[in-house]
């Protein structure tokens, strides 16, 4: 038995409904993870135990701004145009997903070189340890949306597969990045506005 | 990639190379010693890596790469990779062929059930080995058969192997043999996704283990930060095998929530759906919810370990308060993924076996739902005497002692459904009804642990110890074996001996409780837990649990010669349905064809429905007049 | 349950519950009048006294619930069994209003009960103030801002004790004068530890950076267990210890000869202060 002939019988409407509902639940997975830094952010903030949570008194880590805006900017970008996917005519899907993968890459490239660049490491107190453990981790997950979008690229561009379970993918994978752009929000605020 | 064509049988050592358990445990192994290089590698030049006497990028990195080799080995990379280079989207994957299929990534379901139900069984009993151990050490009040340091990691493993372990003990197994079967489905939703969910747990159990040969575990299943911080490359197995069982978790629920959400057959409307599912799609939901949080904070003492970052180190800004919130939001949430299915089990066992409908159905629903929402707002009863917030303690001793009303919902179900019962003791109902039993005493001691002053004793102590065993064992483990006992005829197609599943029974049941009860004992009479020494006048008492406990581990015995026996001396093939039960799982002929179903049942009535006069057959399965669904 | 019995004869409601009455008529008294004054903690506290009888009341409500299932499930294991080979089936009682709503108010009464009595000795009473309440305690006895103030500092595996009213000396066994309020200073020094004084029916937390304040009002002279109750390491089973309920003349005899003792090392301890931030320590083991 080969795998084809079986998914050849899998209704299509019930594979379409297992990409939306479980992209609806990876996504509140997801957020739930970012709750955690979210939490440690605010409440290590607010305990700023033995004065340190900016870090040494003379030595304040503060990240660039400009890198800050430039990977929000990617990111709500790559959200959006894969969100808005869902919304027009699937000849167009090639040309979205494939601006949503570029803008989500540059964001991981923007991200990397900020690392490379930071002036300070998880060495210099709670705030430091919470920019680099939170950018880190969202950088892991933006990833993560990257391959999705560069499969969901390869069967729009074959047409492999039904159209609604294609659509539905370009829809789950839009539903998913705009979670993540709401993290980034979230991130953007408080690693370089609050601190 | 299929390597083994099925049709001409090549030699034994050609069918042992491919995509299998075999080349992942090798890729594995390689993978550790080229990940504790690459981590070397990335050590030198970073001063605050050099700053400790331990390099623990390289041992994640080692842990990283064996993980990733595991899973390359097994064959999880084809797909992923296929994909990218275009690979048209398929969910099934390996699902036919003999034997051997056990031992390597299979998508069908069944397949995974029983790896599940083997593989966390052996690692279940590895942590019973660990309590026995433990059990020897504490016939005396000094230190004796094992150094204090090896007798914190022995408590170590056994608690994490066990909580590690029995979160998947009934989603594993029998969710996913049994869910998609009893609501009419072919698979689950993401099969490959589920086959993932098993492999992790092995590859997680072995990397606890792992812990043994590094210098041990120090801080309890709880792990607590700044102690984990300062432990030695032993915490660093414990915080990467808690990742993966946490990953394995997310995956688990977001599959069996997606499936019972959109797979159901036509006509399985919510109030016919069987109770063992609503159980598991509560147990679900906590999982996809709180699972990513214990990913996070494992995460966030890694970095600790690893990178330094001060999350949890004061001097630096950090808060031991962090980790204890962060654990125990997933904590609290993590023991009612533990109870939650045991409620499922026994209400699904009961109504077989006292041949009345399940009393209250609505209300068990609502009471695991119930349950499943409050577990996310009492995690600060651990914490009562931390020191935190000390004026919200009313609100969680308040939410503490809410979630047992919906609790005492599943209770009533149980005194409905036996009233005027036809009761039959067989070796499940006998789990089933002892798992009243049991929960019964572990709740009610709950209630003492939510109050406040009272946790001023009990919090720390042997207490604890004997409230959390009664609900886990005695609940969770107790509908464990009852699952075990009426499912796997249907699993495995063989009966089990009657007579050896009671004298197993009756000699946990009567052990168990011999075992824990006098430990409530202990913890009033100011027993810590966690200790190898403890006051001279509490010998008595601990070598009669130490024997009570060695009684346990026999059953157990009992119980794994059981399986031998009727599994491969007897072999006495189970009857269809042995138990005249209506669950729709038990419909489908043994062994349970690949398919599940020739066509997808039309459901035309609820799985309870004994005695009821003219109630129809749970399902149409032949549903002619409606157009075919899913052939 | 009573209110299922809609049936006539036989009347298993009122058996069961006619059973559960006599039981529960004679085990309360018991709990209360035997049992009771074995229930920990021991008397040696206001606060400790506070708690046992917190933990009786709650063993007398407890112990007549749990028998109220265990007669109702062994009576229908006798008088609800099937008899016969025969596979047959019971009757098909899908539910019951009335004895849904019954057990919902039922139990909704009680826990909300428990919960509000709990509050109530929680923030009123002395119940709760022996228990680690933090920096701002929310239960504080009358006078507590005339207590003893007595440092329990932490660290592994040892347990030290700092007297800031007198002279701030730093001393390796505790002591407490009788009838006088003390307000306990726990913290650590490395990981976290819990101070647990048993008799006293003290707990608290003792955790780097916070100063976790328990009160506790000595009723009479004698010694009392302390040990660590959260795991800290190897040799968290060792950090016991006996501690002393001196007679207030005894106490100022022993602290002044401790302050004498003292009085040389004093200069090189760290000044007193609420918490300590000592250089973080990695890899003891
Ligand atoms: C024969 C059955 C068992 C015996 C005799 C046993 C015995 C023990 C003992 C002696 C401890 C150490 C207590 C301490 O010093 O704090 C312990 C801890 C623990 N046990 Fe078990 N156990 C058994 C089964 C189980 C099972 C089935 C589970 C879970 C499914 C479990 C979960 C735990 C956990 C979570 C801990 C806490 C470990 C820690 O303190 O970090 N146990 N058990
Ligand atoms: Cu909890
Ligand atoms: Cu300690």
């Amino acid at each position: 038995m080969s795998a084809a002939t079986v998914d050849a019988v899998e209704q299509p409407d019930i594979l379409a409904r297992n990409i939306r509902v479980g992209s609806r639940i990876w996504a509140a997975s997801q957020a739930f993870f970012f709750l955690a830094f979210f939490f440690a952010f605010l409440y290590l903030r607010a305990l700023n135990t033995s004065g340190m949570w900016r870090g040494w008194p003379h030595h304040h880590p503060s990240p660039s701004i400009a890198f800050g805006v430039a990977i929000l900017v990617c990111v709500l970008g790559s959200a959006a145009i894969a969100r808005s996917a869902a919304l027009v005519a699937p000849e167009m899907w090639r040309a979205t997903e494939w601006a949503a993968l570029a803008l989500a890459l540059a964001a991981v490239g923007l991200q990397c070189a900020q690392f490379s660049s930071l002036g300070f490491g998880p060495t210099d107190a709670a705030y430091a340890s919470v920019f680099v453990g939170w950018s880190g981790l969202f950088t892991v997950f933006l990833l993560g949306m990257c391959y999705w979008l560069a499969t969901v690229i390869g069967d729009v561009t074959r047409a492999s597969g039904t159209p609604v379970v294609r659509a539905a993918a370009v829809e789950g994978a839009g539903f998913v990045l705009l979670v993540l752009a709401g993290v980034e929000i979230a991130a953007f605020i408080l690693l370089y506005v609050v601190k | 990639m299929s390597a083994t064509p099925i049709a001409a049988q090549p030699p034994v050592w050609r069918r042992l190379i491919g995509f299998n358990m075999l080349t992942g445990l090798a890729l594995g192994i390689g993978g550790w010693f080229l990940g504790a290089w690459i981590g070397g590698q990335m050590a030198v030049g970073h001063p605050y890596l050099q700053g400790t006497d331990q390099n623990d990028v390289g041992i994640y990195m080692g842990y990283l790469f064996a993980v990733i080799g595991w899973l390359v080995g097994l064959g999880f990379a084809n797909y992923p990779i296929g994909r990218l280079l275009g690979r048209a989207p398929s969910l099934r994957h390996h699902e036919t062929g003999s034997w051997t299929r056990y031992f390597r990534l299979c998508t069908d379901h069944k397949v995974v059930g029983i790896q599940y139900l083997f593989g966390v069984g052996i690692f279940f009993f590895i942590g019973g080995l660990n309590a026995m151990l433990m059990r020897t050490e504490l016939l005396r009040p000094v230190e004796q058969a094992w150094p204090a340091s090896q007798y914190l990691t022995l408590v170590s493993l056994h608690g994490t192997m066990m909580i590690m372990m029995t979160s998947a003990f009934i989603l594993g197994p029998f969710g996913n043999y049994f869910v998609p079967i009893m609501i009419g489905a072919r698979r689950m939703a993401f099969p490959r996704i589920e086959a993932l969910t098993f492999w992790l747990v092995p590859a997680a159990g072995l990397i606890l283990l792992s812990a043994i040969a590094f210098g041990g575990i120090a801080t309890g299943w709880t792990g607590y930060a700044p102690l984990a911080d300062e432990g030695r490359a032993g915490m660093d197995a414990y915080v990467m095998s808690f990742i993966l069982i946490a990953i394995s978790l997310t995956l688990v629920g977001l599959n069996l929530m997606a499936t019972i959400l959109t797979m159901r057959a036509p006509g399985m409307s919510w109030t016919r759906l069987p109770i063992f599912v609503w159980s598991v799609l509560a147990t679900s939901i906590l999982m996809a919810l709180a699972a990513p949080v214990l990913v996070a904070s494992m995460t966030m003492v890694l970095m600790d370990r690893a990178a330094n970052t001060s999350f949890f180190v004061a001097s630096v800004g950090g808060s031991q308060y962090l980790y204890e919130n962060l654990f125990w939001f997933f904590g609290h949430p993590e023991v009612y993924i533990l109870a939650l299915p045991g409620f499922g089990i026994v209400l699904e066992i009961l109504p077989v076996f006292a041949r009345k409908p399940l009393w209250g159905y609505r209300l068990a629903v609502a009471g695991m739902l119930g349950v499943t929402l409050l577990s996310f707002m009492v995690w600060q009863h651990h914490l009562f005497v931390s020191g935190m917030n000390a004026g919200l303690r009313p609100f969680y001793m308040l939410t503490t002692e809410l979630i047992s009303i919906p609790t005492g919902f599943i209770f009533l179900n149980a005194i409905g459904t036996l009233w005027r019962a036809r009761i039959r003791f067989t070796v499940p109902m006998l789990f089933a009804l002892a798992f009243f039993f049991n929960f019964l005493i572990g709740g009610l001691s709950g209630i003492f642990l939510s109050d406040v002053p009272s946790d001023v004793t009990t919090h720390g102590s042997y207490f604890v110890m004997a409230h959390f065993h009664y609900t886990i064992v005695g609940g969770l483990v107790f509908a464990f074996f009852g699952a075990v006992y009426y499912w796997l005829p249907k699993m495995l197609g063989f009966e089990l001996n009657e007579t050896l599943g009671k004298i197993h029974f009756w000699l946990f049941f009567v052990f168990f409780n011999l075992t824990f009860f006098p430990l409530f004992a202990a913890g009033f009479l100011d027993m810590p837990r966690r200790v190898s020494t403890y006051a001279p006048h509490l010998q008595t008492l601990n070598i009669f649990v130490s024997a009570s406990a060695y009684v346990i581990g026999l059953s157990m015995l009992i119980f794994i010669a059981n399986l031998i026996w009727s599994l491969v001396f007897v072999r006495q093939p189970a009857a269809e349905n042995p138990w005249v039960s209506r669950g729709l799982e038990w419909q489908v002929p043994t062994p349970v064809p690949i398919e599940n179903f020739d066509r997808i049942p039309v459901i035309t009535s609820g799985p309870y429905e004994y005695g009821v006069p003219n109630a129809p057959p749970v399902a149409d399965f032949a549903p002619g007049a409606l157009p075919a669904a899913g052939r | 349950m009573t209110t299922i019995a809609g049936e006539p004869v036989p009347r298993h409601g009122v058996r069961i519950f006619a059973i559960w009455l006599v039981l529960t008529a004679i085990a309360v008294p018991l709990i209360v009048l035997v049992l009771g004054p074995h229930l920990p903690p021991p008397h040696m506290t206001v606060e400790s006294v506070d708690q046992r009888n917190a933990n009786i009341v709650m063993t007398a409500l407890l112990v007549p619930i749990a028998l109220l299932v265990l007669v109702y499930f062994i009576y229908s294991f006798v008088f609800f069994r099937e008899t016969t080979d025969a596979i047959v089936d019971g009757p098909p009682i899908k539910g019951h209003a009335g004895a849904q709503l019954l057990w919902i108010v039922l139990t909704s009464t009680i826990v909300l009960a428990l919960a509000v009595w709990g509050s109530y000795t929680l923030i009123a009473g002395a119940h709760g103030a022996g228990g680690g309440q933090g920096p701002d305690p929310a239960a504080k006895p009358t006078g507590y801002q005339h207590a003893l103030p007595v440092q329990v500092i932490g660290q592994q595996w040892e347990w030290t004790f700092r007297y800031p009213t007198y002279g701030g000396i730093e001393t390796r066994d505790l002591a407490i004068p009788e009838h006088t309020l003390v307000a306990f200073h726990v913290t650590s020094l490395d990981v976290t530890h819990s101070f647990w004084a048993y008799e006293l029916g003290v707990k608290a937390d003792a955790v780097p950076g916070v100063d976790n304040i328990a009160y506790v009002n000595p009723r009479h002279t004698g010694l009392f267990q302390i040990r660590c109750a959260e795991l800290c390491g190897l040799w968290h089973g060792h950090m016991s210890k006996k501690g002393r309920i001196l007679a207030s003349s005894a106490f100022q005899a022993w602290i002044s000869a401790a302050q004498k003792k003292n009085a040389s090392i004093v200069k090189y301890l760290p000044k007193y202060s609420r918490v300590y931030y000592p250089a973080p320590l990695r890899r003891a083991g």
